[in-house]
């Protein structure tokens, strides 16, 4: 979450945030969904990439709007598309509308000083204001919070009338914020708003904070998006594209009763020429920034009155004009898009010209260092600079061990959750010293670290590109082992080897991973060490293998290894301390007691296991200083999680797409990519009928996912349990931590629920294509000499046959008539699977 | 990402139920698709032509007419062809009908000839890579590795498993005649004109021990520390230090004749070595020698004390194995179940079984406690080199000479049905004018005629008394005419099989038959140059001529029919007037090889980089077409090349060109 934005693209997906007005863009927005985005999913899937458009305006549904916490969520995807995509990650539509303006949800204490001077002498307005906006003083610094419509102050209803219409008393104190807001920043004001910028936006990546107020007030959602995603971007005319058209006849439906659907209008129902006059500003501006990317409709349309099925009087763009527009936006957006698309792809897939005399092939040096930096990144995030607190004795133990004449592994063990990922990666960060060969791996979180042969060929190829070697790279895990150990013969006074590997009980059991054969007893060669984790628990009897054996081999000795345990009091107390602190957000006194009676509570040691310090501190950095601490603060994980999914699985929070989306997540072989997850909950014909039954906005007429908005949301909420990962045939979003998961599992997927989960993903992958060709492009090849493999959906072929299985063995059992058993012997014998399973190429 | 296909297989057949219904055919798609694992690892897109080739002809109709029931007969329920129920080939005929419609222009490889092995035989994996004979195997004793010694001069490690290599040690000095694990599986000893010593997991040469002969037997004993070898023309056994390189013992010279295995005694005191002076020698482990022991008619192939220590048993060219009471040195047992040599015997770790194979690539099990076989196999392409059984006995390991090595179920007893067909190396063929027919010529003295649309034998010609030369059709198609060894020709009337006739020919090597256009006359070389020119109504010879010697040199006629040439593939060499003989200049445009006779076919085989395959190419843009799991040797094409047709030893393939595209300008081909 507290990630800076970064510069190089870290991950081989393109996410296109799509910004625009809703009602009157629609058409605009179904052509690029039906038209263009599918032809650029498909392009960059054949290149191993992923696309994503993000278009937050479907599906945010009514209870999003109550709590206000719409644009939070929309500059929060806004963000995340501009982390994980640098270039190109933006897109805006504009017509003649200036869009919806969002009551400001979190305002300054100067600015709520503002309105309070304007409310001065009314006391109903004071009332009101005060009751509205509270001070959050747990924020640092300050902030006034816009209150939920759901939490009403006073007994009222604030929210939605049966006809979803605003209840009277909302719109009361609508009205008289507005009014406030008007006051202290009248709309006249946006006239002024881009004087302070020069004419290249230079104030990169700083305005985030400091939007002015005008624009934070009296800005329509749309405008404030573009603030953050290409007014204050350096590097937004590389790669924004923007798309401006123009009504010719506003002027002659002046008076039509849906004109609001094609501009703002004012409370009589005319045009609004202030808000006109702001998105003609705002378009003039972007088009000086964009440059070429400003594509501005050869032709402006018109508007024509008409009446729909049930006989109402409807304002639409004239049919006549939408065939030529529709396909010059689609063409435009597509043939901007595609290039900056495919000189991603092509950066990404680079690889140094200099390899040196390492021997290794620069892809191999490239996947190399992928896999590093995703290692080193994990590390980061699991220990961040500056908040890893105690451990003093176990980290002095390590680092003595590093430079000791110890020979065997030095091991950490502890339950889980107590912390062990997070004591390697700070011991790893302190061990780093110059010379020293530091190697870092956290198993499972990667496809190369989650089995011990790709382990071993990750390990054995980093070392040879400091000690190559000429042979061939042995594919056996035993030959792969003996030339590790070789390896580490290299390490010298000067050279040390540290080897860091977390979390032992992570490896896929294959090839004999937990007998831990491949840990040799032999000493290792002198300055070659390694730090091993695992679970000590007893109790699970496959994830506890390795402690288990690792002991009965004698390595668990005073000297070479440390059980960790729960941290102090004190020592937990200033974690949560520093965690807030780096959140920006602290705790009332209250709030600070409910929290010191578990966690200094001498009893509940568990308590003070790190990863429940961590759900804890989750949970109290949203707590607001007028918040009471809840009655009951569960005493363990999966207490904190039952509590965490309750508040999760009310309507008013996210309601029906909690369940699915967990149990297709923790259903999957691999995870599963964010698209897929969204295809597949709107193939779930029971949460499909609760989705119409809760959206605001009708889906789009072919959608094929749920709308992003509704996920995005969970999505926010569970950012710290979630995790992205490298799986065959792309990145897949899983849940971080085995508590969490098995936690998951045991409320939203038991055996029922699970083989349901299954077989709705096979349905889904069934659906998909073998191959990423059309029938054409294949015939085509066929007759190209000498034949060359189709490129083929991989992950189709690694999780179809996994999910039908999966079903099969839960639900058909044992039982030879079993139509499971005959779905597994369609699918192997079916030539379209073997082809492709055999063709695809990682 | 074939791997990973078969990992899907294997963890359905670990769940399925044993009585669905399909069961056995995902069984046997698993069995298909290991068997070709490595070629279609490097070729993705042969999936389907592999598995064509060995699923179609699994339980076709067809199939019926190419096997022999194997020995003791079918098995209930009948050859798979005769089976009820979902048959294999109904599955493929489903794929070529998908495969027709989503890829109508792919070009790919029909076999018209079953495959050699069929599937759902005790033969569990194939592992190619070798490229040259195999003459040595071993285990390693954990049973995890497989060491393999081949003449191509590398010894390879193989995953026993999964058929990977694990590595392939190179540098070795000539062609390594021998192999042995030490007895913790850390070293391996090879044997070629020096001694060396790898570390198995390094891969690193520990020792080379100048021998300064071919070293055809070596051994560790058991304490690893020394490690004893016998050579072809030494009069010796030596000894040397394993672990220094120097020798330390050197028996005293008493073979007469080369020796041919050696190995030590579980408890290290003695060595047995056999010889080709047909006598097992007892030595103590200084390598002085205690007793020999008398009773084979033949050389001794191969010694193998069993694993108690108790007997020793000897494999020899005399088509038995005997078993010798170590204590008393008496001979208990005298094995007779092989009819050919027997090359290699091995014991498993725990003594109750004792594997052997023998020249005709039968391997049997035998049960050591009541000497009973328990298991047969047959290798396809005979000649089993060498054997070895797991340690614990489940799997036996015989190399063939085809430069395979293929992994058997050792207990199980599935009798192999044979093919009808050649029994010896095939290497000539020729089509019929017409396409339609295919003769091929063998070693094993026969000519057979095959139909080229139904793959199946018409007629066996017997008659030849040398293997078989040469062959080709009249344009017409009615005669044949086949050279031999035996220094005749022999003419065949095709559509009788009948011979009409017999003529004595130049014989020798490299024979080469050749008519005249309009059939008129036909023409007979050697790789002397001599050409024999006959009339074909009477069968006379009309003259001989004399062109250049050297081996392919093959006679043609140009102008059509107008000019004899005499040449190299390459090139014209001399030229005749095809009335009068009367020499003639070569012109070379005229008379050039390539727009002349059976180069021009548009097919053209290459073999692939690892030499276990082979790729077909386009003779004119040399691009490859397609590929074949196989290795065929002397392939010949139809008219057109519609048709290939080509032999892996004593298999004949006839293969058909699929998606091949028409309008191939006609060109004056013939056979």
């Amino acid at each position: 979450m507290e990630s800076d934005q970064l510069t190089t693209r870290v991950r081989p997906i393109i996410r296109v945030f799509v910004s625009s007005t809703f009602s009157d863009l629609k058409h605009e927005r179904n052509a690029l969904q039906d038209r263009v985005w599918p032809v650029l999913e498909r392009h960059c899937q054949v290149h191993g990439f992923q696309f994503q458009a993000i278009d937050l305006r479907w599906g945010v549904s009514s209870e999003a709007g109550l709590d206000h916490r719409t644009m939070r969520i929309c500059m929060d995807e806004l963000r995340r598309s501009q982390e994980i995509s640098p270039q190109p990650n933006f897109l805006i539509l504009l017509g003649d509308r200036y869009g919806w303006q969002p009551l400001r949800e979190e305002i300054t204490p100067a600015e709520f000083a503002a309105l309070e001077n304007k409310a001065k002498g009314n006391e109903e307005h004071v009332k009101i204001l005060k009751a509205w906006y509270r001070l959050d003083a747990n924020a640092i610094p300050e902030v006034y919070l816009l209150r939920s419509r759901l939490d009403s102050p006073d007994g009222k209803d604030y929210t939605r009338d049966n006809k979803r219409n605003d209840t009277d008393a909302w719109q009361h104190v609508q009205k008289v914020l507005w009014s406030l807001v008007n006051q202290a920043f009248p709309v006249s004001g946006l006239t002024q708003r881009f004087d302070h910028l020069t004419n290249t936006a230079t104030l990169a990546g700083k305005v985030a904070a400091s939007l002015p107020s005008i624009v934070r007030f009296q800005g329509s959602a749309t405008e404030q998006e573009i603030w953050h995603g290409a007014l204050s971007i350096a590097d937004a005319a590389q790669h924004v594209v923007a798309f401006d058209r123009t009504i010719d006849n506003l002027a002659e439906m002046a008076s039509h009763p849906k004109l609001k659907d094609f501009v703002n209008v004012d409370d009589s129902g005319k045009i609004n020429q202030d808000l006109l006059a702001a998105v003609q500003a705002l378009k003039r501006r972007l088009h000086v920034i964009l440059g070429d990317n400003y594509i501005i409709a050869p032709k402006s349309v018109s508007l024509v009155s008409m009446k729909n099925a049930n006989g109402e009087l409807q304002l639409d763009i004239a049919p006549e004009d939408r065939p030529d527009l529709e396909d010059f936006l689609c063409k435009q957006v597509h043939d901007r898009l595609l290039p900056i698309i495919q000189q991603q792809i092509d950066d990404y897939n680079r690889v140094s010209e200099t390899t040196g005399a390492t021997q290794l092939s620069a892809e191999v040096l490239r996947d190399l260092r992928r896999e590093r930096e995703e290692h080193e990144r994990f590390a980061a995030e699991r220990a961040p600079p500056g908040v890893f607190v105690g451990r003093e004795a176990e980290t002095a133990q390590i680092l003595a061990y590093l430079t000791s004449d110890i020979d065997h592994p030095f091991v950490v063990h502890g339950v889980s959750g107590s912390g062990k990922t997070a004591l390697l990666a700070y011991s790893a960060r302190a061990a780093a010293r110059r010379g020293a060969i530091l190697l870092q791996r956290y198993l499972g979180i990667t496809k190369r670290s989650s089995d011990l042969r790709s382990l071993l060929t990750d390990l054995c190829q980093t070392l040879r590109e400091q000690f190559p070697l000429a042979e061939e790279l042995p594919n056996d895990v035993r030959l792969l082992e003996k030339e590790f150990y070789e390896q580490l013969k290299h390490a010298t006074a000067e050279r040390p080897i540290y080897i860091f590997l977390d979390a032992l009980d992570q490896l896929d059991p294959a090839d004999g991973a937990h007998s831990l054969g491949w840990i040799r007893s032999t000493p290792l060669p002198p300055h070659a060490r390694l730090v091993l984790s695992c679970l000590s628990d007893p109790d699970d009897e496959v994830a506890g293998r390795p402690y288990a054996i690792l002991k009965q081999r004698g390595f668990l000795t005073e000297a070479n290894s440390t059980g960790i345990l729960e941290l102090t009091p004190d020592e937990a107390r200033d974690l949560c301390q520093r965690w807030l602190k780096r959140a920006g957000r602290r705790l009332s006194d209250e709030q600070q007691a409910a929290v010191d009676s578990r966690i200094l509570s001498p009893n509940d040691t568990a308590c003070r296991q790190p990863l429940y310090l961590k759900i804890l501190f989750e949970e109290t950095r949203l707590w607001r200083s007028f918040d009471l601490p809840p009655q009951k603060l569960g005493t363990s994980v999966p207490e904190l999680l039952e509590s965490l999914f309750d508040r999760l699985c009310v309507p008013a929070a996210h309601g029906p797409i909690v369940e699915p989306a967990l149990a297709y997540l923790v259903s999957a072989r691999y995870g599963l990519a964010e698209t897929e997850l969204l295809e597949v909950l709107l193939c779930d014909p029971d949460y499909k009928q609760k989705l119409i039954a809760s959206a605001q906005h009708a889906l789009p007429p072919h959608a094929n996912r749920i709308p992003i908005a509704i996920w995005a949301r969970l999505r926010f909420d569970l950012a710290p349990y979630l995790t992205e990962r490298g799986a065959p045939g792309g990145t897949v979003l899983n849940l971080y931590h085995r508590q969490v998961g098995n936690f998951v599992r045991q409320r939203f997927a038991g055996d029922e629920a699970r083989s349901a989960s299954h077989a709705r993903l096979a349905t889904y992958f069934a659906s998909q294509d073998y191959f990423l060709e059309s029938l054409e492009e294949q015939r085509a090849r066929a007759k190209r000499l000498p034949p060359t493999p189709r490129p083929a959906n991989i992950r189709k072929v690694y999780e179809l046959p996994w999910q039908l299985l999966e079903v099969a063995k839960l639900s058909g059992k044992d039982d030879p008539k079993s139509p499971h058993w005959d779905a597994i012997a369609d699918l192997f014998t079916d030539l379209h699977f073997l082809e492709a399973k055999t063709e695809a190429a990682e | 990402m074939n791997f990973e296909l078969v990992r899907d297989f294997a963890e359905v057949l670990d769940a399925i139920p044993a009585e669905h219904p399909r069961r056995r055919i995902l069984e046997l798609l698993d069995e298909a698709i290991r068997r070709d694992v490595h070629f279609i690892d490097r070729h993705p897109t042969t999936l389907f032509q592999c598995l064509w080739n060995s699923c179609w002809w699994y339980d076709c109709p067809e199939a019926g007419k190419h096997y022999d029931p194997p020995e003791g007969g079918w098995p209930s329920g009948g050859p798979p062809w005769e089976k009820q129920g979902l048959r294999l080939f109904a599955v493929l005929e489903g794929w070529r009908k998908t495969k027709g419609y989503d890829q109508p222009d792919l070009v790919w490889l029909r076999s018209l000839r079953p495959p050699p092995m069929q599937l759902g035989t005790s033969q569990v994996a194939v592992f190619q890579g070798h490229e040259n004979v195999i003459s040595a195997i071993a285990f390693a004793p954990d049973g995890k590795l497989i060491a393999s010694a081949s003449h191509d001069r590398t010894v390879r490690i193989w995953d026993a498993v999964s058929g990977n290599v694990l590595a392939i040690l190179r540098g070795l000095q000539g062609m390594v005649e021998s192999l042995a694990f030490s007895a913790d599986g850390r070293r391996v000893a090879c044997g070629s004109g020096v001694l060396q010593i790898w570390d198995v997991y390094s891969g690193s040469e520990l020792q080379v021990i100048q021998v300064n002969n071919r070293v055809t037997g070596v051994s560790f004993s058991p304490d690893g520390r020394h490690v004893t070898c016998v050579t072809f023309s030494g009069r010796t056994v030596r000894i040397w230090d394993a672990l220094t390189g120097t020798e330390v013992a050197a028996g005293r010279g008493s073979y007469r004749n080369s020796a041919n295995a050696i190995n030590y005694s579980p408890d290290g005191n003695c060595i047995a070595t056999g010889s080709a002076d047909s006598l097992v020698r007892i030595l103590d482990s200084a390598a002085n020698e205690v007793r020999v022991l008398k009773g084979h008619k033949n050389a001794v192939l191969s010694v193998w004390f069993s694993p108690n220590g108790r007997h020793l048993a000897s494999a020899s060219a005399d088509c038995t194995i005997r078993i010798w009471d170590t204590e008393t040195w008496n001979e208990r047992m005298v094995l007779t179940g092989h009819l050919k040599p027997v090359q290699s015997a091995g014991y498993s770790n725990d003594g109750t079984r004792l594997a052997s194979a023998d020249s005709a690539g039968k391997l049997l099990v035998w049960d050591t406690e009541t000497w009973e076989v328990i298991a047969i196999h047959h290798a396809p392409f005979g000649y089993a080199s060498a054997i070895a059984l797991s340690p614990d006995g489940k799997r036996l390991v015989s190399a063939s000479e085809d430069c395979s090595i293929r992994i058997w179920e050792a207990g199980a007893r599935i009798e192999q049905a044979v093919l009808h067909g050649h029994t010896a190396l095939t290497m000539n063929f020729a089509f019929s004018p017409d396409g339609k027919h295919l003769a091929s010529g063998s070693l094993d003295k026969t000519v057979r005629i095959w139909d080229t649309e139904r793959g199946t034998q018409f007629f066996v010609l017997h008659g030849h008394e040398d293997s078989i030369e040469s062959l080709a059709y009249s344009p017409q198609g009615n005669r044949l005419v086949s050279g031999s060894l035996d220094k005749t020709l022999r003419i065949w009337d095709t559509a009788t099989g009948g011979c009409l006739t017999i003529r004595n020919s130049l014989g020798n090597y490299g024979q080469f038959i050749e008519f005249s256009p309009d059939g008129s006359h036909c023409t007979h070389t050697n790789q002397n140059g001599a050409i024999g020119v006959f009339d074909t109504s009477t069968w006379r010879e009309l003259i001989e001529l004399q062109g250049s010697g050297g081996i392919g040199n093959r006679v043609w006629y140009s102008c059509g029919g107008r000019r004899i040439v005499h040449g190299d593939r390459d090139k014209a060499k001399h030229a005749w007037d095809a009335a009068t003989f009367a020499p003639l200049d070569v012109d070379p445009r005229l008379d050039d090889p390539r727009t002349n006779g059976s180069d021009r076919a548009e097919l053209r085989l290459r073999y692939g980089e690892q030499s276990i395959e082979a790729e077909i190419e386009d003779s004119i843009t040399h691009q490859v077409v397609a590929r074949f799991a196989d290795r065929i040797m002397a392939l010949v094409a139809t008219p057109h090349a519609r048709a290939l047709a080509g032999s892996y030893e004593n298999h004949v393939y006839l293969v058909a060109v699929e998606g091949w595209p028409n309008g191939i300008p006609e060109l004056g081909w013939q056979p």
